[in-house]
C-alpha cells in the first residue's frame, strides 16, 4: 500500500517554525497541513485492508464528514432556491445531500491503492479560502491526476468547501447538474433523486 | 508432398493456438465469482475485473451486474457511466434484482426524456416483484409523487406497506406519516406509531424522533416523557437538528434522576437488526 506514502508526521519544532513566518503563510501552511493530516487518516483507514470494502467505505465516509464543509456546499449548489425550500425541505435535503456527496467521495478513494498522494503547496484563493494543491500519482506510470482542495475555516476549524480535478470543480459541476433537475422538477425532484442516487446498490458478493 | 502440407497446416495451427492462448493470458484470467470478489474486497480491482470478465462474457448476471458496479464508481477502470449502464442491462435481461433497481434509479432522474421515465417504471416494478424491498419502497414513493409515473397513492401505500413488512427501514417511517396522513387509508394514529417504533428500534433518527414525539403527546401510545426524551436523544445523537430541539424542550421538564437514567439507556442502546 503505497498511497499517501510520501507522508510523514512534521515534528513540533517544525510546527513552531511554519507558525512563526507570516500570518497569511502560516494559515496557507495549517491549511496544508489539514490536507495532510486528512489524508494520513485515510491511509489509515484504506490499509486495513481485511475488513470489507464496504466497512473501510463506511469508515472513510465518517472520516470526510469531519472534513467537508458539507452545510456550506450544499447550500451553494441549490443557490436561490435554498430560500424557497422549507425547514422540514432543508433538513432533509442537507441530510441526502451530505449523505450521497460522502459515499461517492468514499466509493472513488475506497479504490486507491497504489497511487501516492502528494501535497504540492498551499496558495490564497480570495479572502475567506486557501488553494491546497495536490497530485496523484498512478502506479505503472499512469498520467497524474492534479486536484486542488479549496480550505476554509468554518467556526474556527478548517474545512473543504471544494474539489477541482483536473481544473473542474465540483461545486459548479454539481450546481449545474440540480439547477437543470430543479428547473424540471423542482425541489421534491432533486430530495427524491438523492434518495435514488443514495439507494444504489454497490457489487454483490456472491 | 502432401504429407508436408499437411504438416505445415498442423504446424500452422498449432502456432495459431499457441499464440491465442498467450494473448489471452493478460486479458482473462479462469476464476470463480467468489475468487473475483475476494479481489475486489482487497481493493486488487484489475484481478476481480480479469476474473469477472469472461464470467460476464459468457453470461454470468452477477459478473455482469459487478462489472457495472466498476464503471458506475471509478473502480480499477475510467468512471464511465454509460458503461455501467450497458453491464447493468445485461444482467437486467437475467432480472436480476439490483441491476434493475440501479438502472431504474438512473433512468428515473436522468434526462427527463419520457422514454426514460418509461423504462425506469418498468425496471422498479420488475425488482420490486422480485422482491426487492429497496425498490418495493422506491416504487411506492415514484407513485406517490408522481415521478416517472401518473400518481397513484393506493399503488404507493401498496408498494411501501410491502416493503416496510420486509422490515425495510424507510418504508415502515413512511408507512407511519401515511398511516397518521390516511393516504389511501383510514387515519390511523396508533398504527402510525407502531411503524415509526419499528423503524427507530432500526436506528432511523427521523423515526426516532417522530416516535419520541409520539410518546411526548401521548399521541397514538400512552404518554411517556422519559421514553420521549429516549427516542429523542438517540435521533438528537445522529444530528437530527429537529430531535436537537426537542430534546432540549424535554430537557428543561424532567427531573435530574429520569433524565440520568434515560442517559444510559441510550448509551447501552443498540439497533436491531433487520
Amino acid at each position: 500500500m503505497k498511497f499517501f506514502k510520501r507522508f510523514t508526521p512534521l515534528a513540533p519544532a517544525c510546527l513552531a517554525v511554519l507558525f512563526m513566518i507570516s500570518p497569511a503563510a502560516a494559515d496557507e501552511k495549517e491549511a496544508e497541513l489539514f490536507v495532510r493530516s486528512l489524508a494520513e487518516q485515510a491511509i489509515m483507514v484504506l490499509r486495513d485492508d481485511k475488513k470489507p470494502l464496504e466497512t473501510r467505505e463506511a469508515r472513510l465516509r465518517a472520516l470526510l464528514s469531519a472534513g467537508f464543509a458539507m452545510d456550506t456546499i450544499g447550500r451553494y449548489v441549490v443557490g436561490a432556491h435554498w430560500e424557497k425550500m422549507s425547514a422540514e425541505q432543508q433538513s432533509e435535503y442537507q441530510t441526502l445531500f451530505s449523505e450521497w456527496t460522502l459515499r461517492s467521495y468514499s466509493t472513488r478513494l475506497g479504490g486507491y491503492k497504489d497511487q501516492e498522494f502528494e501535497v504540492l503547496n498551499a496558495v490564497d484563493s480570495g479572502k475567506k479560502d486557501i488553494f491546497v494543491r495536490t497530485r496523484i500519482n498512478q502506479p505503472n506510470g499512469g498520467k497524474p491526476v492534479n486536484c486542488a482542495w479549496r480550505i476554509r475555516k468554518v467556526n474556527d476549524q478548517y474545512k473543504i468547501v471544494d474539489i477541482d480535478v483536473e481544473g473542474i470543480s465540483m461545486l459548479i459541476t454539481q450546481k449545474r447538474e440540480f439547477e437543470s433537475l430543479l428547473n424540471r422538477q423542482g425541489v421534491n425532484g432533486l430530495i427524491e433523486m438523492l434518495k435514488m442516487r443514495n439507494s444504489k446498490f454497490p457489487a454483490m458478493a456472491g | 508432398m502432401k504429407k508436408l502440407n499437411f504438416k505445415r497446416k498442423f504446424l500452422n495451427a498449432a502456432c495459431l493456438t499457441l499464440a491465442l492462448t498467450f494473448a489471452g493470458v493478460g486479458a482473462s484470467w479462469a476464476g470463480t465469482f467468489e475468487e473475483g470478489n475476494a479481489a475486489y474486497q482487497q481493493t486488487d480491482f484489475t484481478t476481480a475485473l480479469k476474473i469477472w470478465k469472461p464470467l460476464a462474457d459468457s453470461g454470468d448476471a452477477r459478473a455482469q451486474y459487478n462489472i457495472g458496479v466498476m464503471y458506475d464508481r471509478g473502480h480499477g477502470v475510467e468512471q464511465d457511466k454509460a458503461t455501467a449502464k450497458t453491464w447493468w442491462l445485461k444482467a437486467a435481461e437475467k432480472n436480476l434484482p439490483m441491476a434493475l433497481h440501479n438502472l431504474a434509479g438512473g433512468y428515473l432522474f436522468g434526462s427527463g426524456d419520457e422514454n426514460e421515465h418509461k423504462k425506469a417504471l418498468e425496471w422498479m416494478t420488475r425488482a420490486a416483484e422480485l422482491g426487492l424491498s429497496r425498490s418495493q419502497y422506491s416504487l411506492g414513493k415514484m407513485y406517490l409523487h408522481a415521478h416517472g409515473v401518473k400518481m397513484d397513492e393506493a399503488l404507493g401505500r401498496k408498494w411501501i406497506e410491502m416493503a416496510a413488512n420486509q422490515g425495510f427501514d424507510k418504508a415502515q417511517y413512511n408507512m407511519g406519516k401515511i398511516s397518521r396522513d390516511g393516504i389511501a387509508g383510514p387515519v390511523d394514529k396508533e398504527a402510525a406509531a407502531r411503524w415509526f417504533l419499528k423503524a427507530a428500534k432500526q436506528g432511523y433518527a427521523k423515526a426516532q424522533n417522530y416516535a419520541g414525539n409520539r410518546y411526548a403527546k401521548g399521541d397514538g401510545v400512552e404518554k411517556n416523557e422519559a421514553e420521549a426524551l429516549f427516542w429523542i436523544t438517540l435521533a438528537a445523537d445522529q444530528g437530527d437538528k429537529t430531535a436537537e430541539e426537542n430534546r432540549n424542550v424535554l430537557l428543561k421538564k424532567l427531573p435530574p434522576n429520569v433524565v440520568e437514567e434515560v442517559t444510559g439507556r441510550v448509551k447501552a442502546w443498540t439497533p436491531e437488526k433487520n
